[in-house]
């Protein structure tokens, strides 16, 4: 409900294709440099309202730089770039939920303090709500430890807690999952469904084949390229294999031969 | 701007500082309080230590009393003594280390003071440390000012001839006053320094840690504003900064008993304007450095030079001109100048050096706050 309702929000303007402004992310030839290298190139992406979108493809292949695009962290380029409507900007900031890959939270602070922290800077001040956000990922009995002490999972659960507490309609999580046990994980794909059929749109990074099964869709990126997009089972379809792995490696291996 | 946001980010700085990270409070706190009480203990205690060999040569009446009043007057400087018999001797044991200089006084020296002549002393110092030798040639001149007066006295019975003669001092001070000592005079540029080093390290060292974690990263991603981001940790940093300050100042005025004649309050805030410069310097500096240790190897950059020519080490007034040019382009310049004009000239806050010192510095703080924050736009849409 929080995602459509913000979507609504957003006056569809006159000259901009309905699917820009109904659509969680929309983005039309991005371009990102830094310095000599092309971290992003091109890549037009849209993604529809309430489903979880998965971004895969290897290290340095631009995933962390489309999603801190999205975030407004870095200004693109060329390019256009709309989330749930809004041009990057403080409104856009306001309305996503963005977990960073690095650590994303003091660390030699507890994880109280940190959720105190960014809570209040995204204008929460129910405490009942930053607690909540901490039961979700299951450490709401470790909120005094420091988080240094705790393990990398732990720290990732801190993390995305921090990014859940404002009830954001769009999530940006790079690596979530990175470090976390696998009942965690588990846990965390049942709330990320949840929030889903409440209309929240997900856009995650993840490495994790079985995570990307999970996903309603898929972006394949490969130095900076989106070089297939879909379902995972239409990936399957697409490359002629039958696991989702193969498909990867076919498409990502096919394109660093010359064509 | 949003006030709630800057005070979260502003609670947040302060919670790490006091709470979490021990060594920034060491670094904030028991370095300036440590440095200021070592100084102070150093600089009042340097006493003993030093001893200075008296060749005598020859046993004429004056020779014989003008030795024994430099050498009582070397001891009142708490200069230790030793008699030798000629040169030679003086030289081995100066060399041996067992004296760190050696003044000749002989017969020839005893005549010209009993003929009130002016007269060039044999003295011999080691010349290895700037301190040593300085002290020595005080203690000497003092011990030689006075030393042929007495002996003078004695022969004649009358006071010593108007012009030719060695002269006592009978000096007036136009600022402080006698009872200031170097630590006195020092410890305006010696606090300025402080307060500007130790919240310097900390705010550029927890900001580029902040940056490395992702943590700003993160808040960048926020509805929270760059200027919210920078005056809030202005604010939380500026809060270290404030209880820094009144640390070392009660050290200073409680136990080092250090002298001041201006307003205590207008030593505060002057200080507490030194270290808000110095923080918003570290939030805009954090912005080249990618790792914590990167922001370490800056601050030699930006404290030496500002050590050296901003009248830390040596009087503006005493620069060449060119790098007193240098020195205007620092911020350390215009504290260590307003905390002089008023712990020793007793100025105050309207007098024009001060006003003027305090209006520079309060733009230098602005000026960090804005290229702090543009440093941060560039990352961000």
């Amino acid at each position: 409900m929080r995602g459509i309702s913000v979507t609504e929000t957003a006056p569809a303007r006159g000259s901009a294709p309905m699917i820009l402004d109904r659509a969680a992310v929309a983005v039309r030839g991005l371009c990102k440099r830094f310095g000599r290298i092309d971290a992003v190139r091109d890549v037009s992406l849209t993604i529809p309202c309430g489903i979880t979108y998965g971004l895969l493809g290897p290290n340095a292949s631009g995933k962390t730089t489309l999603l801190r695009v999205l975030a407004g962290v870095l200004k693109p380029d060329s390019g256009e770039v709309r989330a749930l409507g809004l041009a990057p900007g403080e409104e856009m900031r306001q309305q996503t939920g963005y977990m960073p890959q690095a650590t994303g939270i003091w660390d030699q602070m507890t994880v109280w303090e940190n959720m105190r922290c960014f809570a209040g800077i995204q204008g929460v001040t129910s405490k009942a709500q930053m607690e909540e956000a901490l039961e979700l990922v299951g450490l709401k009995d470790q909120m005094h430890r420091v988080v240094r002490d705790l393990s990398i999972g732990m720290q990732r659960r801190a993390s995305l807690a921090c990014a859940l507490v404002h009830r954001a309609p769009l999530l940006l999580l790079d690596e979530p999952t990175i470090g976390v046990d696998l009942a965690v994980r588990v846990h965390f794909w049942e709330h990320f469904r949840r929030l889903n059929e409440e209309g929240v749109t997900i856009v995650l990074s993840t490495h994790a084949m079985d995570e990307a099964e999970r996903c309603h869709r898929l972006g394949i990126m490969r130095e900076g390229r989106l070089l297939a997009e879909g379902t995972p089972d239409e990936l399957r379809e697409g490359s002629g294999t039958s696991s989702l792995e193969d498909a990867f490696l076919h498409l990502v291996e096919e394109r660093i031969a010359p064509a | 701007m949003h006030l709630p946001r800057i005070l979260r980010v502003a609670q947040c700085r302060a919670t790490l500082i006091f709470y979490r990270d021990v060594r920034a409070l060491w670094v904030v706190l028991m370095v300036p309080v440590a440095t200021v009480l070592l100084v102070g203990y150093v600089m009042r205690n340097t006493t003993g230590g030093l001893t200075m060999a008296l060749v005598v040569e020859g046993d004429h009446w004056a020779t014989v009393d003008t030795a024994s009043y430099i050498e009582e007057s070397l001891h009142s400087d708490d200069i230790a003594t030793l008699r030798v018999s000629e040169r030679g001797a003086a030289e081995k044991l100066v060399r041996s280390g067992e004296a760190d200089g050696f003044v000749v006084i002989d017969d020839a020296f005893a005549r010209g003071v009993l003929g009130g002549e002016r007269q060039t002393v044999s003295v011999g110092l080691k010349g290895d440390s700037l301190g040593t030798d300085s002290r020595l040639e005080r203690a000497l001149g003092h011990a030689l000012t006075t030393a042929p007066l007495e002996v003078f006295r004695k022969a004649t019975g009358a006071e010593p001839l108007p012009t030719g003669g060695p002269f006592e001092f009978a000096t007036t001070y136009q600022y402080g006053g006698e009872e200031y000592d170097d630590l006195d005079h020092v410890f305006p540029s010696l606090l300025a320094f402080v307060a500007f080093l130790s919240i310097l390290t900390i705010t550029l060292v927890g900001v580029t840690r902040a940056r490395w974690l992702q943590a700003i990263e993160r808040l960048m991603a926020t509805a929270l504003r760059r200027s919210e981001f920078v005056l809030g940790s202005m604010l939380g940093d500026g809060a270290v900064a404030v209880i820094q300050v009144i640390a070392v100042l009660l050290v200073a005025v409680f136990v080092l008993r250090v002298h001041h004649t201006g307003n205590l309050g207008l030593i505060f805030l002057l200080t507490l304007i030194t270290s808000v410069g110095a923080l918003n310097l570290g939030i805009f500096l954090s912005a080249f450095a990618r790792s914590e240790s990167e922001a370490m190897q800056m601050l030699p950059l930006v404290l030496v030079p500002q050590f050296v020519l901003g009248g830390v080490l040596f009087p503006l007034e005493s620069l060449p001109p060119a790098l007193g040019v240098v020195a205007r382009f620092m911020p350390m310049t215009y504290s260590v100048s307003a905390l002089r004009d008023v712990m020793i000239k007793g100025q105050g806050l309207f007098d024009a050096g001060v006003i003027s010192d305090l209006a520079v510095m309060v733009a230098f703080a602005t000026f960090f706050v804005v290229l702090g924050v543009r440093t941060l736009r560039r990352e961000v849409a």
